[in-house]
């Protein structure tokens, strides 16, 4: 017995190292269980509250991009609605219930970060304003990601440059579906995979949302086709698209709540 | 005790400046210095390693927290308070350990080598377990030695400040 323990003494450092080294391993392993539980979403309030009271003072250096894009978005809205006037006055007549297919909700970014290979983005809304997983996230130029998990307040959401997200897109002009995936590197471009290698593919082709899944309404830009890399005896081609947001300037971000999501969600477990 | 106040004060000064300025920096994708472990790196003599090996695991808990990153900084923070004692012994002579803290002030030359080799170990265990796949290992590679040199950069900085002041 006292063998033992003088063996015990001579190791105990080791055995410290190794007890606390299998802690963080336990944490990093469960990731994914660790964020959908308790002590994560009071954590995220804690966090948040820091980062909301800091971004308040930063959000001053950067009101005027802030604004100019703001007034870029505004043209781009007001040119929509005179659109959609007109084409509301024709069709005025034949009164059909015409009700939206989702509702957007405002958010302002607290947190983000675009130097890792795991990147996440905070905002500041959570279940009171209805936000759930699984919703899309938009900016004012394209996607953002998919929010991955909500507190009371705040909510986590994986933008496009986080290697776990994957977003269907189709190519605009032919409507090719494929992938959207990020490989890690630069934040500003993402790869399209799945695309079979005898589709024409033009570099500065727009890519879209396909709207197959509840998550994003369909034709919502991800990105421009920034070059593309046919290679021979191989079944799909490379190609890199330069991303719509920009995920180094974004402030504020708007998530989509597509109607009847839930529902059409459980069905589409069922299929798989 | 005043020197007990001085090292509380260091923890917390050191996790603003993390959290608050560096974790923001992000130049070409490839830089991100981790200056907080220089509180490990000079944590006075008179701490006992079990007792540094909890004061890293707390240390890099925060941090973790704040970069919404899972155990990763709890893994190469414990790591480098376990090596340290190894670490010192390899650069720093018999004299210079009977100081009370490892810095440029009292170790010279010999620190900036200690603390070099134990910025590279932790960065490089950090930027592993984030890609956490052997497919990227080039980036983690190239990540290390790019960051690395920032904040070893920085460590020098500072400690040469400080040098001055005294």
């Amino acid at each position: 017995m006292s063998a033992l323990l003088r063996f015990l003494a001579r190791f105990a450092l080791v055995f410290e190292f190794l007890f606390l080294e299998v802690i963080a391993f336990v944490l990093i392993f469960h990731a994914n269980v660790f964020q959908q539980s308790v002590i994560y979403k009071a954590n995220t309030a804690i966090v948040a509250s820091v980062y909301k009271t800091t971004s308040a003072w930063s959000e001053y250096f950067h009101l005027g991009i802030d604004n100019e894009s703001l007034v870029e978005e505004n043209e781009l809205l007001t040119n929509k609605l005179a659109f959609l006037e007109a084409k509301l006055a024709a069709v005025k007549d034949t009164s059909f219930a015409v009700t939206p297919s989702y509702r957007a909700i405002s958010a302002k970014v607290v947190y983000s970060s675009v130097n890792k290979i795991q990147n996440y983005i905070l905002i500041n809304k959570g279940k009171d304003y209805g936000l759930a997983p699984d919703m899309g996230v938009l900016s004012d130029r394209g996607v953002v990601g998919v929010v991955e998990s909500v507190s009371d307040h705040f909510s986590v959401v994986l933008p496009i440059i986080n290697t776990k997200l994957l977003v269907s897109g189709k190519l605009k002009m032919n409507n090719y579906l494929g992938s959207v995936v990020w490989n890690g590197l630069s934040p500003s471009t993402a790869q399209l995979t799945e695309i079979p290698s005898h589709v024409e593919v033009v570099s500065g082709d727009s890519v879209v949302t396909s709207g197959y899944s509840a998550i994003f309404p369909e034709g919502i830009l991800i990105g421009i086709i920034d070059d593309v890399d046919y290679q021979k005896h191989e079944t799909f081609c490379n190609i890199t698209l330069k991303l719509a947001t920009n995920f180094q300037s974004l402030h504020y971000v708007q998530v989509i709540d597509v109607n009847r999501r839930e529902e059409q969600q459980q069905i589409e477990t069922t299929l798989y | 005790m005043q020197d007990r106040l001085k090292i509380i004060f260091n923890f917390f000064l050191l996790i603003a400046v993390q959290v608050l300025i560096l974790n923001n920096i992000q130049l070409f994708g490839l830089i991100n210095p981790y200056l907080y472990i220089l509180f490990i790196i000079t944590l006075p003599m008179f701490i006992s390693p079990a007792l540094m090996m909890l004061i890293a695991f707390v240390l890099g808990g925060v941090i973790d927290v704040f970069a919404h990153s899972y155990g990763i900084h709890i893994a190469a923070t414990v790591l480098i308070a376990f090596i340290r004692p190894y670490i010192m012994g390899l650069f720093a002579s018999r004299e210079d350990m009977e100081k009370s803290a490892p810095t440029y002030q009292n170790f010279g030359v010999s620190f900036l080598k200690y603390a070099s080799l134990l910025v590279v170990i932790h960065h490089f265990m950090l930027f592993s377990l984030e890609a956490f796949s052997w497919s990227h290992i080039g980036m983690v590679l190239l990540k290390t030695v790019c960051s690395s040199f920032v904040t070893i950069l920085l460590i020098f900085g500072i400690q040469s400040i400080n040098f001055k002041r005294r």
